[in-house]
C-alpha cells in the first residue's frame, strides 16, 4: 500500500511538472515564407499589426497627440489642407495637396494663404456630410483652447493672428481665420513663416466636426471619439449616437489598451485623392506587451507587420543573417539624430574648446557598434539628418573627421590645449570642473551599451562623467528642467515633426524656446543673461553662449515653395552650430526598423510618420476584419 | 477570541494605510518623472504643464491627493466602484482595465497555487515526519 501511495506521489509530481513545462513552452516558429518578392499588389484582406505600447500622451486626440505612432494612423484617417505621398525617402517628405485643391495662393508679403477645398470630400458615418472650411477652422480653434493642450500648438501661437494658446474654449474663433464660403479657407498671419505649409500639413490641423468635438472639453477626451474624413475609419464609428453628448459612448474599434482597429470609410471618393491606394480592407493594431512575441507572430504569419518596435537581437541576427529573410527586414531613415548634449552654463562645458574637443574625440563608430551596427542608423556627422536639410550640406561635411570614426584624441588634445581647463596645456582637462560631472542617461540596453564607450572617449581629455541611468520619462523630465543644470547627457534624440529643417533648429537651438520644465534647448543655445536670471540660473562670469536667433529669423522670411533656398539656409545655420557652438555631440541618424511577414505583397515606408504607410501596403492574407 | 479577531483586524486597517502611504509618497521623492510633463508633449510650454497637472489633480497638496485616493477606493468615484482613478496613458478608468484582466490573474494564481500545493504538501508531509522539532534532527537523510 505504502509502495503505490509513493508511485502516485512520483506520478502526480511528474505531471505537475509537465503542465508547468507545457505552460511556459512556446511554438515553433515558422520560417519567414517564400522569396519575400512582392507580387502585385490586389486589393483586400487585414493589414494585422502590433505595438508593444501605443504610447499616447494626449490620448489619441489630433488636437494634442504628439506621437510618432499615432501620426501615421492619422495618415490613414485624416486629411490634411496640404499632406503627403506617404511614401519613402525624400519623396515622402514632400508636401503635395491633399484637402485642398492645389497649393494656397500666398500673398506678396507673405501673410495671407488661401486655400480652396476640393469638392466631395466626406466625413464617415454617423456624420456623412461634406468637410468643410469651417472644420479646418474648427480644428485651430481646438488648437488654441487652452484646456485641450494642443501640445505643438506652439507652431501657430503668434503665427497665425489671433492664436495665442490662451481660448477657454474651443466656441471663441480665431481672428486671423476666415470661411468666406464651405470651400474657402483663408489665414492671416503675423509675420511671415516660410515653413507654414509644412505646419498645416500636422494632423492637428486636420479637419474636425464641431457636432462631435464640442463635447469634449478636456485634453484627450476626444481621442476616443476621432471622426474619419480619409479612406479608413475606427471600427464602430458608424454606431456612434451623435444625437447628444451625453449618448456617445467611446467607439468600440479603439481601446487604448487593447488595440485599434480600422475599417474602410463608405464615403471616401477615391477619385478626389491620388495620395492614398488604400489596398487592405482593414488595419487592426493589437497591443502585444510581449515584443518577442510580437516577432515571433509576424513570422508565424499571425501578423503582417511589426510598427515601431524595434526586434530584439536574435530576431535581428536571423533577418540579417538568413538570405530567404532578409527581404523582409525594412531599415528606412527616421528623421532622427540621436546625440549627446553640453549644457553651455556648467562648467567645462562653458568653454568652446571643450565642446570642439568632446566632438574630434567621440569614438561614433563604437557607439554605432554598441547600437547593433548599421541597420540602426548612420554615423551622424552634424545635427539635422540630411533628408531634413534636403541633403544640402553633402556626404562629404563631417567638420570633425576621424579615422573609421573612431574619434581623433590627437585634434582633440590640440583642441583641449586652447581651453581654460587645461592649465599646464598637456591636451587634457586638469581642472577641478572637469571630474565627477553627472551624465543622464537611459537605463535601457542600447543606451547603457553605449555609456561606455562614451565614458572612455571622453577620458582621453580628461572629462570624467559619473553616469547616471533612469528610466526614459525620468531622464527626459530631469535634463528639460533647467535648474537641474545637468552637464552632460545622452539620453536623448529629435525626431522632425515635418521635413522642414525649422522643425529640428526652433525647439532645439532657438533661444527663445528656452523654457523652465519641458525645455528642449539643452544646450541653452542663446540663452541671455535676463533668461537666465528669470530661470533661476546664471551664466558662468565672462562667458557669452553663441545664439542662432537671428539666423533663424533669416530662413523663416524664404517660403517653404523655395525649398533650395531654405535647405542651403538652414543647412547654414547648422555648419554654425558644428564648427562654432557645438551644442552637441550628434553620433546617429536612425533607422527605423520593421520587419514584414510573407503575406505582405507590397511594403511601403511613411517618411513624414516614420513607420509604416498603412495607405499604401498591400497584403494577400485574405482576412476579414474581426467583428 | 473576538476581541483578538477585532485587534487584528483593525491591524490590518493600520498596516494598509502605512503600506500605500508609503508607496504613494515614494512617487512622489523618487527622480523626477513628472506625469505631468510627461503628457504634456515633448516641448510643452509652463502653461501647458500647468494645465495637464490641474488635469490629472497633482496641483493639489500631496497629502489631500492621498486622502482623495483613499477616499475614492472606499467610495468610489466617478467612474464607479472602487475607485480606482484614472490612466493617464489610455486615458480611462483604471477600474475597466484592472477588472478586465484580473480573472486571467486569478486563474494564473489559482493554478501556480494548485501546483505548488500539489508538490509541496506530500513533500512537507514526507520530510516532516522524519525530523524532530529544534534544531531539526531528520532520520532517512544523508
Amino acid at each position: 500500500m505504502g509502495k503505490r501511495r509513493q508511485q502516485a506521489r512520483l506520478v502526480g509530481l511528474a505531471l505537475a511538472l509537465a503542465l508547468v513545462a507545457a505552460a511556459c513552452g512556446g511554438g515553433d516558429d515558422e520560417g519567414g515564407g517564400s522569396s519575400g518578392q512582392q507580387a502585385t499588389p490586389q486589393k483586400g484582406g487585414v493589414l494585422r499589426t502590433a505595438i508593444s505600447d501605443f504610447g499616447f500622451t494626449n490620448g489619441f486626440d489630433p488636437t494634442g497627440e504628439y506621437v510618432a505612432v499615432a501620426i501615421g494612423l492619422y495618415g490613414a484617417m485624416e486629411r490634411t489642407l496640404m499632406g503627403y505621398k506617404h511614401v519613402a525617402d525624400a519623396a515622402g517628405n514632400e508636401l503635395v495637396p491633399d484637402l485642398a485643391e492645389a497649393a494656397p495662393e500666398i500673398s506678396s508679403d507673405g501673410l495671407k494663404y488661401t486655400f480652396k477645398l476640393k469638392s466631395g470630400v466626406k466625413w464617415a458615418p454617423p456624420l456623412d456630410r461634406d468637410v468643410t472650411s469651417k472644420d479646418v477652422a474648427y480644428a485651430f480653434q481646438r488648437i488654441n483652447t487652452a484646456p485641450l493642450v494642443a501640445q505643438y500648438g506652439f507652431w501657430y501661437y503668434g503665427v497665425v493672428k489671433g492664436m495665442d494658446g490662451k481660448a477657454k474654449s474651443a466656441d471663441e474663433k480665431v481672428s486671423g481665420i476666415e470661411t468666406p464660403d464651405d470651400s474657402t479657407i483663408i489665414f492671416n498671419l503675423e509675420k511671415p513663416t516660410g515653413d507654414f505649409l509644412y505646419r498645416i500639413s500636422m494632423p492637428a490641423a486636420a479637419p474636425i466636426p464641431e457636432e462631435v468635438a464640442k463635447c469634449f472639453k478636456k485634453a484627450g477626451d476626444y481621442g476616443r471619439y476621432v471622426m474619419s474624413n480619409a479612406s479608413y475609419m475606427i471600427q464602430g464609428a458608424d454606431k456612434l449616437d451623435i444625437s447628444s453628448c451625453s449618448a456617445m459612448k467611446p467607439i468600440s474599434g479603439f481601446d487604448p489598451s487593447k488595440q485599434l482597429t480600422l475599417v474602410r470609410n463608405p464615403n471616401y471618393d477615391q477619385a478626389t485623392d491620388t495620395t492614398r491606394a488604400n489596398y487592405v480592407d482593414g488595419i487592426t493594431v493589437a497591443v502585444d506587451t510581449n515584443v518577442d512575441d510580437i516577432f515571433s507572430r509576424v513570422q508565424a504569419g499571425d501578423l503582417d507587420s511589426s510598427i515601431a518596435d524595434q526586434p530584439p537581437k536574435p530576431v535581428l541576427q536571423q533577418y540579417l543573417t538568413d538570405q530567404a529573410k532578409k527581404p523582409f527586414l525594412h531599415s528606412n531613415s527616421g528623421d532622427r539624430t540621436w546625440y549627446i548634449t553640453m549644457n553651455w552654463i556648467t562648467p567645462p562645458f562653458d568653454d568652446i574648446h571643450v565642446r570642439k574637443a568632446a566632438n574630434w574625440v567621440m569614438d561614433k563608430a563604437g557607439i554605432l557598434q554598441a547600437w547593433g551596427g548599421s541597420t540602426f542608423g548612420d554615423i551622424a556627422t552634424h545635427n539635422i539628418p540630411p533628408i531634413v536639410l534636403g541633403d544640402a550640406l553633402g556626404s562629404d561635411y563631417n567638420p570633425y573627421p576621424s579615422e573609421g570614426n573612431r574619434g581623433d584624441e590627437a585634434k582633440a588634445k590640440e583642441e583641449m590645449k586652447q581651453s581654460k581647463y587645461d592649465s599646464n596645456k598637456d591636451g587634457v582637462c586638469d581642472a577641478k570642473e572637469c571630474s565627477n560631472l553627472v551624465m543622464i542617461n537611459r537605463n535601457t540596453p542600447v543606451y547603457a551599451d553605449s555609456e561606455a564607450v562614451v565614458v572612455s572617449s571622453l577620458e582621453k581629455i580628461g572629462i570624467k562623467v559619473k553616469p547616471r541611468e533612469l528610466a526614459s520619462s525620468a531622464a527626459y523630465t530631469t535634463i528639460q528642467t533647467v535648474k537641474n543644470k545637468i552637464p552632460i547627457a545622452l539620453n536623448a534624440g529629435w525626431g522632425k515633426d515635418f521635413a522642414d529643417a525649422v522643425s529640428f533648429v526652433l525647439p532645439l537651438f532657438d533661444g527663445r524656446s528656452i523654457i523652465p520644465t519641458g525645455n528642449t534647448n539643452y544646450p541653452l543655445v542663446g540663452l541671455t543673461a535676463d533668461q537666465a536670471s528669470n530661470l533661476g540660473v546664471s551664466i558662468p562670469a565672462g562667458v557669452t553662449i553663441p545664439s542662432v536667433d537671428a539666423d533663424v529669423d533669416a530662413c523663416q522670411k524664404i517660403p517653404a515653395t523655395q525649398a533650395d533656398q531654405r535647405n542651403e539656409c538652414f543647412a547654414n545655420i547648422d555648419k554654425k552650430l558644428m564648427e562654432e557652438v557645438a551644442p552637441w555631440v550628434p553620433y546617429l541618424w536612425a533607422k527605423n526598423i520593421t520587419i514584414t511577414g510573407s503575406t505582405v505583397t507590397k511594403w511601403e515606408f511613411d517618411q513624414f510618420s516614420g513607420y509604416l504607410a498603412y495607405t499604401q501596403m498591400a497584403v494577400n492574407n485574405k482576412a476579414t476584419v474581426p467583428s | 477570541m473576538w476581541r483578538y479577531i477585532v485587534r487584528r483586524l483593525l491591524w490590518v486597517v493600520v498596516v494598509l494605510l502605512v503600506v500605500t502611504s508609503i508607496t504613494y509618497v515614494v512617487f512622489f521623492v523618487m527622480p523626477s518623472t513628472d506625469p505631468a510633463v510627461t503628457f504634456a508633449g515633448k516641448n510643452p510650454t509652463p502653461e501647458q504643464i500647468e494645465e495637464v497637472r490641474h488635469q490629472f489633480g497633482l496641483d493639489k497638496p500631496v497629502p489631500v491627493q492621498y486622502a482623495l485616493f483613499i477616499k475614492h477606493v472606499f467610495l468610489g468615484d466617478q467612474y464607479g466602484w472602487p475607485g480606482l482613478g484614472f490612466s493617464y496613458s489610455t486615458r480611462s478608468p483604471v477600474k475597466d482595465q484592472f477588472f478586465g484582466r484580473v480573472l486571467v490573474t486569478v486563474q494564473l494564481a489559482f493554478g501556480a497555487a494548485l501546483i505548488w500545493l500539489a508538490i509541496g504538501i506530500p513533500i512537507g508531509r514526507r520530510w516532516g515526519s522524519r525530523c524532530s522539532s529544534w534544531p531539526p534532527q531528520c532520520s532517512g537523510w544523508g
